[in-house]
């Protein structure tokens, strides 16, 4: 499990918000790296759980290097390039992107490529892959619309089967749907050994359009930043090959998939020689509000909180309109949607006790909610989460 | 004489009531339910248009992409916000006072599956109930009267990128429904629910699975995911007994997965997709389709409103349905069979295709596949792009004088087939193209006044940025539409010219509508301007946000 970084400064600040009692921006400390990055998107970043994901520990060794802490905008990437260009100006650097010049990335720069990546072939442990006439006649799942989709769709003799998800292609595998399947390697590395006993053999696959190279995008007003980040990456080399291995990402020498009619050559000249206009150009700040979220730490608050019955309710009742009234109204039940505690179980199932025990601590600055952790005792937010289970719709 | 006045007043009001059994309501979205936007109500007129005033505004409550057309059930006004929708509207028609606001739980990562953004076009009526889809795939029924949930059922899993962005259609004991997400690689679908239970009573696939007829129309397995989503307003005939939807692009983008990559189609046409579909509301079975763009490679999603009237077609009053389609050209279709009737370019510079053909309904495209892209094949300057000759904004049809109000857009791209879908954690380094290229004559789009007998533009205003809102028209000869610098306008729907304007201060894509309350005409437009629509046309999508800020309310206006 990898720990929470603390870094000196970090913990002179929390001790100066304990002392203050509010907080203040003042202290000489340096600026926390803030990093922009999908929250549910394993095995490369998660906001939640004790597993990050390589992008975020690599962020946290980054941070370490650069003797700051880190903090993340978070950012669902169900579309990539609309979480680039909505969170991009909130953030120094966004982990991670693709290093080719042909992704452009607005008002970034790329780092060097720290990690090669691309997709392989997902089979039982006696197939081998040679040439790609090996999947010639063969049941082969592929994701609907990849790159893999479309190569095999355009050659005859092959048989690809499309999936929505990678779990489907895996329960494919598993009930003999498909023989072998082509996709994106860490990720399937990742399930195949959290969740496959490794019984699947994975052989990454390499050619025009299969696989790539990853880079940091760091903010084109921060170039001193640029070089700062690239020298940690180098000198993390070591810690990236561990944590490749950490979470599964396959790293033999890939085999070269050439297929016949060199299939993406056109896009790569058309691609260099016109530059894509993709939405990418267009920053739309105000699309959508960014989402921030700070960190919970690790606990399993459904165990550890306080009891209902263990608490004097009407005392815990008084502290939360004494202090959470002015916003949430009385005993939680606001008229602004937003602001309704009592809605909470509604909005996030069983989750919302974990919910508001990271809200309250941590706070949520840009929405206006301030940070309660440091001013408010553990024991007593958990008590208030107690209060607000009774109010729940 | 005081007797006299009286009963003349009487007179003049037996004749309001008459009208008043005329279409001079807004029960619909689409003012009737083969989506017209045509009212009888007469009250302002070319002569008196000048004295248009604000009665009344509502502040929808969010500040982005509003696109829905009121609808009127006796002295309430329904309407919807943007954002799920955050909130539903019941307000007095006369004096905007809000009944009732309804404000359902949307979940945070919504937009995160939304495509095209997180909008929603308006509410349905039908027995004391009020009928909307919502972006989390959920179709809710609330009380007319008070507002209160009277069920909720899930159509579709919306984190498969499917949302319902538009009001459901309502025929006999049903509400029915589709969903978005052909950009996803979903199955599209029409759903039909009971409207006093919310049961689920027929679910019909409009990408027909394995085993189901037509299925062979694709390659491979790729029926699977193949989109074909029927995600804006469908039409009713209660007379021939049949519902009619548009559906959308078939997916993924890349044409080889699904076909032969090629004009020389071959049986891969990839049904229903890019068609209209009519289907018998009693079993939901298809009973027809026309496919408008087979094996479509271009985006020409065919979702855009199919529109009723009854035409004088080759001498014979022909009852037919009209779509401006994507692609550029303007269909007539038999509404009670689907025979294509006529086709024809109503935008300038259509070049993928030259024609249709007639006999057998098929688009006669560029030869040697110059204009269709591939895989390996890039086709340069294609018009019209894939936002099409005409997007969702609703045309208008007046059977006065017999033409159709089309808000037009003159835009045309660059394309090459390798516009994978992004996988996250994945490579994404498809996009290879250019959206954003004016077309013929360097306006971005305008309001056409088109003759669907003719096929032929009878007045053309212009507007220099594409995405202007959508139009209705009244018996009194006038055409009322917005456009996305905010500017609202009453326009002679004989001649085109500008009669009377407003500026609602945010773009306007939403169509207006007009009602009639105790002698009273009022007109209604929603104002707030498109959002996410910009972001795919890089300099030109600057222009468009630059155009008016973002915003979110209702103006009503009447004649003092």
């Amino acid at each position: 499990m990898p720990k929470l970084l603390i870094t000196p400064c970090r913990s002179a600040l929390k001790t100066a918000l304990i002392v203050a009692g509010m907080l203040s921006m003042s202290l000489a400390c340096a600026d926390p790296l803030k990093v922009c990055s999908d929250p549910d998107n394993m095995p490369f970043s998660k906001s939640e759980g004790s597993d990050k994901g390589l992008y975020i520990e690599l962020a946290e060794m980054v941070g370490k290097r650069l003797g700051t802490s880190v903090e993340y905008v978070w950012w669902l990437s169900h579309n990539q390039r609309r979480a680039v260009r909505n969170t991009m100006d909130s953030c120094d650097a966004y982990f991670a992107l693709p290093a080719t010049a042909d992704y452009k990335v607005r008002g970034a720069e790329r780092t060097h490529a720290f990690l090669d990546v691309g997709y392989a072939i997902v089979g039982p442990a006696s197939f081998k892959l040679g040439v790609l006439e090996d999947l010639k006649g063969k049941r082969v799942g592929v994701l609907h619309g990849s790159p893999p989709h479309v190569l095999l769709s355009s050659e005859t003799g092959y048989e690809p089967r499309n999936y929505r998800t990678q779990e489907d292609i895996f329960a494919a595998l598993a009930a003999g749907e498909v023989e072998l399947a082509i996709l994106w390697g860490p990720s399937a590395g990742f399930e195949n050994k959290t969740t496959q006993n490794n019984r699947w053999k994975i052989t990454p696959v390499a050619g025009q359009g299969l696989n790539g190279q990853i880079a940091v995008a760091v903010s084109k007003n921060k170039p001193e930043l640029k070089a700062k980040i690239d020298q940690a990456l180098t000198e993390l080399q070591p810690e990236i090959k561990q944590l490749q291995q950490k979470y599964g990402f396959p790293q033999a020498v890939p085999v070269v998939l050439d297929a016949k009619a060199s299939w993406l050559s056109t896009t790569h000249q058309v691609a260099g020689g016109h530059a894509p206009a993709g939405a990418i150009k267009f920053a739309d700040k105000h699309a959508q509000p960014t989402l921030t979220r700070a960190r919970a730490d690790a606990v399993d608050l459904r165990l550890n909180m306080v009891k209902v019955s263990d608490t004097n309710m009407d005392e815990t009742k008084s502290m939360f309109n004494s202090r959470c009234s002015h916003c949430h109204g009385q005993n939680g039940a606001s008229p602004q949607q937003e602001r309704d505690l009592r809605k909470l179980k509604i909005r996030y199932a069983d989750k919302w006790q974990e919910v508001a025990h990271t809200t309250i601590t941590k706070g949520r600055p840009d929405m206006g909610m301030p940070t309660w952790g440091g001013t408010i005792s553990d024991d007593d937010i958990k008590r208030i989460i107690g209060f607000l289970e009774t109010i729940q719709k | 004489m005081k007797l006299s006045t009286k009963l003349m007043t009487a007179a003049v009001m037996l004749a309001s009531a008459q009208m008043a059994s005329a279409n001079d309501g807004w029960g619909v979205y689409g003012g009737d339910t083969g989506n017209t936007r045509y009212s009888d109500a007469k009250q302002v007129t070319a002569a008196n248009v000048n004295n248009l005033q604000v009665k009344w505004a509502l502040q929808l409550g969010t500040n982005r992409s509003q696109e829905s057309t009121p609808i009127l059930v006796g002295d309430t006004m329904y309407v919807t916000s943007s954002f799920g929708p955050k909130n539903v509207f019941a307000v007095n028609a006369k004096t905007g006072e809000v009944k009732w606001r309804h404000s359902p739980e949307m979940p945070k990562n919504v937009d995160q599956f939304a495509c095209c953004d997180v909008n929603s076009r308006g509410v349905a009526h039908a027995n004391g109930k009020i009928f909307f889809g919502r972006l989390d795939a959920k179709l809710t029924a609330l009380d007319a009267k008070t507002g209160k949930e009277l069920w909720t059922s899930t159509v579709v899993d919306y984190t498969q990128g499917t949302v319902i962005t538009s009001p459901p259609t309502i025929a006999k004991n049903l509400v029915i429904t589709g969903f978005g997400g052909g950009e996803y690689g979903v199955v599209g679908a029409l759903v039909a629910y009971d409207q006093n239970t919310g049961k689920e009573v027929w679910r019909t696939n409009t990408v027909p699975q394995a085993g189901e007829k037509n299925a062979d129309t694709w390659k491979g397995d790729s029926a699977k995911h193949g989109g074909g989503a029927a995600w804006f307003i469908g039409s009713y005939d209660p007379k021939l007994n049949l519902v009619y939807y548009g559906t959308s692009n078939p997916a993924p983008w890349s044409a080889v997965v699904r076909g032969n990559d090629s004009s020389d189609v071959g049986k891969f046409s990839n049904l229903y997709t890019a068609s209209v579909v009519a289907l018998n509301p009693d079993t939901g079975n298809i009973q027809w389709h026309y496919q408008f763009t087979p094996h479509d490679a271009w985006d020409y999603d065919g979702v855009n409103e199919l529109v009723f009237a009854d035409l004088p077609m080759d001498g014979k009053t022909t009852p037919v349905i009209m779509q401006a389609n994507r692609n550029g050209f303007f269909y007539v279709i038999d509404r009670a069979n689907g025979k294509l009737l006529s086709a024809k370019q109503f935008v300038d510079g259509v070049n993928w295709a030259t024609g249709i053909d007639l006999k057998t309904g098929s688009p006669i495209e560029a030869p040697g596949n110059a204009k269709r892209p591939g895989l390996k094949r890039k086709a340069s300057n294609v018009c019209p792009n894939l936002i099409g000759g005409k997007n969702w904004m609703p045309m208008s049809y007046n059977k006065q004088t017999g033409l159709v109000y089309i808000p037009t857009i003159n835009l045309c791209m660059d394309m090459e087939g390798i516009q994978e879908d992004y996988k996250r954690g994945q490579f994404y380094l498809s996009v290879n193209f250019d959206l954003g290229k004016m077309g013929p004559g360097g306006h971005g789009g305008g309001l056409k006044a088109w003759d669907p007998v003719k096929q032929k533009e009878v007045w053309f205003q212009k507007n220099s940025l594409p995405f202007n809102g959508g139009t209705m028209t009244t018996a009194s000869g006038l055409v009322f539409a917005g456009d996305i610098q905010g500017m609202f306008r009453a326009f002679d729907a004989k001649t085109g010219k500008v009669l009377w304007q407003f500026n609602t201060g945010s773009g306007i894509t939403a169509a207006p509508m007009t009602y009639v309350i105790d002698g009273k005409q009022y007109v209604a437009v929603v104002s707030g301007r498109t959002q996410s629509i910009p972001a795919f046309f890089g300099e030109l999508g600057e222009k468009m946000v630059n155009a008016s800020p973002e915003g979110g309310t209702m103006f009503v206006f009447a004649l003092n």
